[in-house]
């Protein structure tokens, strides 16, 4: 009987592609010098609606869901709750912030990029105004939201890293779901750029809606490459260490995935159809200078995403086979 | 630890660092515990009865025959429990119910402070828990269940009701040989210990005490006649959040090297490349 059933997986897996998704784009846009400033507004506008789905998900799994307040108030006296051995007492806090902040800095991009005049719809115009004086801490802001982003993907990692059940109370969990997280995050600004909803989006910010730059593809899938790379190595270090070098429950735990139950999905799912063969074409795409076949841009995102899935869902219920 | 909004303001600025240098206090357990001496247990039941009946705790039924444990193990609805342990050829009763642990993970792990040291007990308020099944994944042995039926996790409470009107838990009192006894826990130290010396003597060469330091100190004590494995107890039981600190680390060292190894050096290969295309004429590529 396991305690902690799929849909937990389907939030561990969404959460991260949400606060990996603004990490990996606000990077690029960083680095890039405002080549690629659209990649982090990407990020939020998808991010936060996933992050609030997160959500709704975690409270449909709790056994008392009218309760779900109870994570932030105490009601006798009344005032906030904040424990700091419970990492899910902080995540609530930090899926909170991370939301507030995203839609805070959504409308702040949309303000920016129009004139004031050009805001037919009342309310949004009245919005805009409320809005527009925070407009100098854009900034600021986009930091703050870069280090909330990594504390949601972690966050993901220690929930289940705090406990007794041996698969998961390494150290080396947070590290994996982080980097997955991340490559997660990247293959879903990846499919966005690469179908046409990229060009709505730009829109919706204010661009042209003109295609993505060939270019800014080809920078994206080298840095996807460089990510799953790390979390292919992360992944080796954190099945080795358990199955090596921990304890004998750590090592028949992992068995579970390596040769139990879980193995057609952990290595079929996971390392091939999610790792393996999305680094090759990665690997080919970024040593020649051919271009990929729409279906092939298509295709390798979504096998990562598909793989990050597998992967919370392997280790969630891979962990609670013992128990 | 609550905190008042003003306490949370502050300590949102400083609460990365205050996780970083918290310690695991370790408090060692005094006041009332039970002590569970297997020499002395006849596998009456006796004591699971009392506790489905003072707790009002339904009863379960299970499809398998011929083994003697019934149900096979704790759950929402059953908090104390006889089971069978084997060694070999030797075997003897063993009483499993919480440990009411110092450190106790459940109350390290719950999000909302429903499950709390309660006095000396630890206790899950049923008015205050969610239901979010934490406790049930950090007790190091797998004591609290989320009950279908109330939505929240229920465990022993070391019948606390009871304990308050100067009576002692139900199981203790319908006991009949004395396997189960409740008392001042440091009294129970010294009979226990007594006991696994006069048990090593007349012949249980593998007698020991288990609870008097692990977690802190267990507010159940036991007396066992085999060797650990045999109970399916932990050698060193660990916390849940033991380690907690350095995994937030983990996370975020994770990501502070992803974002030097692609997106940094990325960036740095391509303003490198574009600065060589520039002084070569602006070739493409």
């Amino acid at each position: 009987m396991m305690t902690w059933e799929w849909p937990l997986a389907v939030y561990l897996w969404i959460a991260g592609i949400a606060g990996g998704a603004y990490f990996a784009g606000f990077l690029m846009s960083h680095f890039g010098k405002g080549r690629y400033q659209l990649l982090p507004r990407i990020a939020m506008f998808l991010g936060v609606p996933l992050i609030l789905l997160g959500s709704l998900l975690l409270v449909v799994d709790l056994g008392q869901q009218l309760r779900a307040w109870h994570l932030f108030f105490r009601a006798q006296p009344p005032r906030l709750i904040l424990l700091f051995s419970s990492p899910m007492s902080i995540g609530g806090w930090i899926l909170l912030a991370y939301a507030l902040l995203g839609i805070v800095m959504i409308a702040l991009w949309w303000v920016q990029s129009f004139d004031p005049a050009e805001l037919r719809l009342s309310v949004l115009s009245g919005l805009a105004l409320v809005i527009r004086p925070l407009a100098p801490a854009t900034t600021a802001l986009s930091w703050v939201a870069l280090v909330l982003a990594a504390l949601v993907i972690t966050y993901t990692g220690v929930l289940l890293s705090a406990t007794n059940q041996a698969l998961w109370a390494g150290l080396l969990l947070p590290a994996l779901f982080v980097a997955s997280a991340i490559s997660t995050g990247m293959a879903l600004l990846l499919l966005v750029t690469v179908t046409g909803f990229g060009r709505v989006l730009d829109l919706l910010f204010g661009g042209e809606g003109e295609p993505i730059p060939k270019q800014v593809v080809r920078s994206m899938s080298r840095a996807s490459l460089g990510v799953g790379i790390v979390e292919l190595v992360v992944l080796v270090g954190f099945v080795v260490w358990l199955a090596a070098f921990s304890t004998p429950a750590a090592a028949t735990a992992v068995g579970v995935l390596l040769t139990g139950p879980m193995s057609l999905l952990f290595w079929g799912g996971v390392v091939v159809l999610g790792l393996v063969i999305p680094l090759a074409f990665e690997l080919a795409h970024a040593t020649t200078n051919r271009e990929y076949a729409l279906g092939a841009a298509f295709m390798l995102p979504s096998l990562v995403l598909l793989g990050g899935f597998l992967l919370r869902l392997v280790v969630l219920l891979g962990g609670q086979v013992q128990g | 630890m609550h905190l008042s909004r003003r306490d949370f303001l502050h300590f949102s600025g400083v609460g990365l660092g205050g996780l970083l240098w918290r310690k695991e206090s370790s408090p060692q357990k005094t006041g009332m515990g039970m002590l569970y001496d297997t020499s002395k247990c006849v596998g009456c039941r006796a004591c699971q009865m009392a506790c489905k009946n003072w707790n009002k705790l339904p009863g379960e039924s299970n499809d398998r025959e011929g083994i003697y444990e019934s149900p096979l193990d704790l759950s929402a609805d059953t908090w104390t429990l006889i089971k069978l342990a084997e060694h070999g050829d030797a075997w003897s009763f063993s009483n499993y119910q919480c440990m009411h642990c110092a450190e106790a993970s459940c109350v390290s792990v719950c999000p909302t402070g429903a499950a709390a040291h309660n006095g000396e007990f630890v206790v899950i308020d049923q008015e205050w828990c969610i239901g979010c099944g934490y406790c049930v994944q950090a007790c190091p042995f797998n004591v609290p269940h989320r009950s279908e039926e109330t939505g929240t996790a229920r465990k022993c409470t070391f019948c606390n009701d009871r304990v308050a009107n100067g009576d002692q838990p139900a199981c203790a009192s319908a006991c009949p040989t004395g396997a189960l006894t409740w008392g001042q826990r440091d009294e129970l130290l010294v009979k226990a210990k007594e006991r696994v010396d006069a048990l090593r003597i007349s012949g249980f060469a593998d007698a020991h005490l288990y609870g008097e330091s692990e977690l802190g100190g267990l507010g159940r004590l036991s007396v066992l006649t085999l060797p650990l494995e045999a109970y399916g107890l932990p050698q060193s039981p660990r916390s849940a959040t033991a380690n907690v600190a350095v995994q937030w680390l983990s996370g975020l060292v994770t990501a502070a090297v992803v974002a030097v190894v692609p997106f940094w050096l990325l960036h740095r290969r391509e303003a490198v490349a574009q600065r060589h295309a520039g002084s070569s004429g602006g070739r493409e590529q």
